[in-house]
C-alpha cells in the first residue's frame, strides 16, 4: 500500500464537486485537495440553481462549509480553469483532476423561432432570481432587463418548469425566508403576472416533475388551477392532484394568478406579432389540432446543455486522460436531483480510489504548489468567501435569509476586505 | 466495543453529518460510539448493540431514503424480537413538503412494534426553517444523554 496520497484538483464547486471532495476526504483525510471555482463564491447549482425558496435543499451547504474549513482542503475562487490555468497545466500539476463544471446553458427548442420573440431559458430565469452575477435575461434598447409581462407560458413539465412557475406565481409573503433577488424580481415585475400556462409535450402521467413539486405549487394560496389535455387514462398522482385542484372553487379575490396546465401539446413555432406579443403555435397530440396563443414571455424548461456554446472554461469533450474524471451533470447529463448526483459522486470517488490502489494513478505531483503563480492576484480564499457570506446575511432584510451580492467587482472587494459594511 | 451505535439513512448527506455530530458529542462525554450507514447494518446485529441512535431523513413526500429502505424492509420481513433493545431517534425533514419527518416515525414505530424501547423524545430538524442542523442534533443528544443514556448505562 502506498503511504502517500494523490494531490487532487476539483474543477467546479457545485454539489458534485463538493460531494467528490467529501467522499475523497473521508477516504484520504491527508490528501491535499484544491477546489477551483470560476466565480468568487462557491456551491454552483446549490447557490444559483436550486430555487431561492427551497432553503431546505440549499441546506446541504452546511456540509460543504464544514468541508471547506478543513486544513487539507483549499478553496480557490475567481479562478477560471481554461483561462487562468489551462486544463493541461492542471493535469501536469495534480495527480487527479475531477471535472465538475456541470451544464451551464438552457437547451433551446428546435422549432422556428423569431428573433424578436421574448423567449427566456428557465435556468437563466432561476439564476437571475438567485442573484447570479452573469444571468442572461433579455434586455431592452437601453440595456434594462425586460419585464415578463402579464401572460406567461412555460414549456416543459420537469422540476425546473415547476420551479419557474412557482417563483413567478409566488407573492412576496410566500417568499419570506428565501434568498430571492428582490432587485431582479422587481425588474421582471412578477407582481404584474396574471396567468401562467404550462405547456407539456407529454401527458400528465408522463410529466417529469416530482409529485411533491406539483403538490407544493398547486397548494399556493394565490393560484387558481385549470387543466387541458388530461386523458381519462391519466390516473397517476399528478393527474389526480390537478383534477382536484381544478374542481376546488377558489374565491376570485384570493386567486390572483391563473395557472393553466396543457398536456399532450407539441410546440411548433414561435413568432413575434408586432403590437401583440410572442405567438406560440402548438399541436395537440390528442385532437391533432393546431392552436395559436399569444404570450408576453415564453419560458423554456426543456433541459440543460453545454453544446453549441463556446466557452473556454468548459472542458472540451476530447479532454481525456488516465487521471481525468468527470462527475455529475457534466458526466451523466442534466438528470436527477442533488441527492442522485451525490450517488454519482460516490461512484466516481470509488473509481478514483480503485485506480489509485491498482497503481493506474500515482501520488507524485506537487498540486497547488505548482500552480500558485498561475492564480490571479485577486483569487478568493475560503476566508474571502466567508466575508462575502457574512456580508450577504447581514445585509438581508428581515424577510430574507440572505441578500446576494450580484456585482462581481463588489464581491471581490468584499472578499479582500476592501469594502466595509455600511 | 462501542456503547452507542449511531446509524443513519441519508439522501443528501445531511443525516450523515447529523450522525457524525451526535457521535462526536457522545465521544466528548466519554461514551464510545460507532457510526454506520443503515445500508451496512443488518437487523441480526441489533441484539449486540448496547444502545442504538437512529438518524434518518425523509425523502419526497414522506418516503424512506434509499439507504433507510432496505433496513426497514429487513425489519419488516424478519420481524426479529427486539425486546431488551433501546434506541433513540432523530429525524431530518422539510416542512415545505407533506408528511414532514415521516421516515423517522415509520422506523421508530416499527422498532417499538418489535419490542424495542425508545429512550427520550424523537428529535426533529426542519430544513425549511434555516436553523443549524448541527445545533439541533447536538442539543437533542444533550437532552437524551442527560435524561436517559446515562441512566441506561448504569
Amino acid at each position: 500500500m502506498p503511504t502517500k496520497f494523490p494531490t487532487i484538483a476539483i474543477v467546479g464547486s457545485g454539489p458534485s464537486g463538493c460531494y467528490v471532495t467529501q467522499f475523497l476526504n473521508k477516504k484520504w483525510p491527508e490528501s491535499q485537495i484544491t477546489i477551483f471555482e470560476a466565480l468568487p463564491v462557491p456551491y454552483g447549482l446549490v447557490r444559483y440553481g436550486v430555487a431561492a425558496d427551497h432553503q431546505g435543499s440549499k441546506a446541504v451547504t452546511q456540509q460543504f462549509e464544514r468541508l471547506l474549513e478543513k486544513e487539507t482542503i483549499v478553496f480557490r475562487g475567481n479562478v477560471a480553469v481554461g483561462r487562468d490555468i489551462s486544463f493541461v497545466k492542471l493535469t501536469e500539476s495534480y495527480d487527479v483532476v475531477v471535472l465538475a463544471t456541470g451544464l451551464n446553458y438552457d437547451a433551446t427548442l428546435s422549432i422556428p423561432l423569431a428573433p424578436a420573440a421574448q423567449v427566456i431559458g428557465a435556468g437563466a430565469l432561476l439564476k437571475a432570481l438567485n442573484g447570479h452575477p452573469k444571468a442572461n435575461l433579455p434586455v431592452d434598447a437601453n440595456g434594462e432587463i425586460r419585464r415578463l409581462g402579464k401572460h406567461i407560458a412555460v414549456i416543459g413539465s420537469g422540476n425546473v418548469a415547476i420551479d419557474a412557475l412557482r417563483m413567478i406565481a409566488k407573492t412576496d409573503d410566500a417568499l419570506a425566508g428565501s434568498d430571492i433577488s428582490d432587485e431582479i424580481r422587481t425588474k421582471i415585475d412578477t407582481a404584474n403576472v396574471s396567468d401562467i400556462t404550462l405547456i407539456s409535450r407529454s401527458s400528465a402521467d408522463e410529466a417529469k416533475c416530482d409529485n411533491s413539486m406539483m403538490a407544493e405549487l398547486i397548494a399556493l394560496p394565490n393560484v387558481k388551477v385549470s387543466v387541458k389535455g388530461l386523458r381519462e387514462t391519466d390516473v397517476g398522482t399528478i393527474a389526480q392532484m390537478l383534477r382536484k385542484a381544478q374542481a376546488a372553487d377558489k374565491a376570485e379575490t384570493e386567486a390572483q394568478v391563473s395557472l393553466k396546465f396543457i398536456f399532450n401539446e407539441v410546440p411548433q413555432s414561435i413568432s413575434y406579432v408586432e403590437g401583440f406579443g410572442t405567438e406560440l403555435i402548438s399541436n395537440s397530440k390528442s385532437t391533432d389540432s393546431e392552436s395559436s396563443r399569444i404570450f408576453d414571455s415564453i419560458i423554456t424548461a426543456i433541459g440543460f446543455t453545454n453544446s453549441a456554446e463556446s466557452n473556454q472554461i468548459i472542458p472540451q469533450e476530447n479532454f481525456e486522460g488516465d487521471s481525468i474524471y468527470r462527475v455529475g451533470w457534466l458526466r451523466r447529463g442534466a438528470n436527477g436531483t442533488v441527492a442522485e448526483n451525490r450517488k454519482d459522486a460516490k461512484a466516481v470517488t470509488n473509481q478514483i480510489i480503485e485506480d489509485f490502489e491498482s497503481g493506474k494513478i500515482k501520488a507524485v505531483k506537487r498540486g497547488l504548489a505548482s500552480v500558485v503563480r498561475d492564480l490571479p492576484v485577486n483569487h478568493v480564499t475560503y476566508e474571502g468567501w466567508k466575508r462575502i457570506d457574512h456580508y450577504e446575511q447581514a445585509s438581508a432584510n428581515s424577510s430574507r435569509c440572505r441578500q446576494k451580492v450580484q456585482d462581481l467587482l463588489m464581491m471581490l472587494k468584499i472578499a479582500h476586505g476592501q469594502h466595509a459594511m455600511s | 466495543m462501542f456503547d452507542v451505535l449511531v446509524a443513519y439513512g441519508t439522501e443528501s448527506g445531511n443525516a450523515e453529518m447529523a450522525a457524525d455530530d451526535i457521535a462526536a458529542n457522545l465521544d466528548a462525554r466519554g461514551i464510545k460510539t460507532d457510526v454506520k450507514s443503515l445500508e451496512n447494518l443488518s437487523v441480526t446485529e441489533l441484539s449486540k448493540i448496547p444502545h442504538l441512535v437512529i438518524v434518518t431523513s425523509t425523502y419526497g413526500e414522506g418516503e424512506l431514503p434509499e439507504t433507510t429502505a432496505p433496513f426497514y424492509a429487513e425489519l419488516d420481513s424478519n420481524a426479529p424480537n427486539l425486546s431488551g433493545i433501546t434506541f433513540s431517534a432523530f429525524g431530518l425533514g422539510d416542512s415545505t413538503y407533506n408528511n414532514f419527518n415521516n421516515a423517522i416515525n415509520i422506523v421508530s414505530r416499527k422498532l417499538i412494534e418489535l419490542g424495542a424501547t425508545q429512550l427520550g423524545e424523537t428529535g426533529m430538524h426542519d430544513a425549511a426553517m434555516g436553523k443549524s442542523l448541527t445545533l439541533a442534533a447536538t442539543t437533542w443528544i444533550d437532552t437524551i444523554t442527560s435524561n436517559s443514556v446515562n441512566g441506561h448505562k448504569s
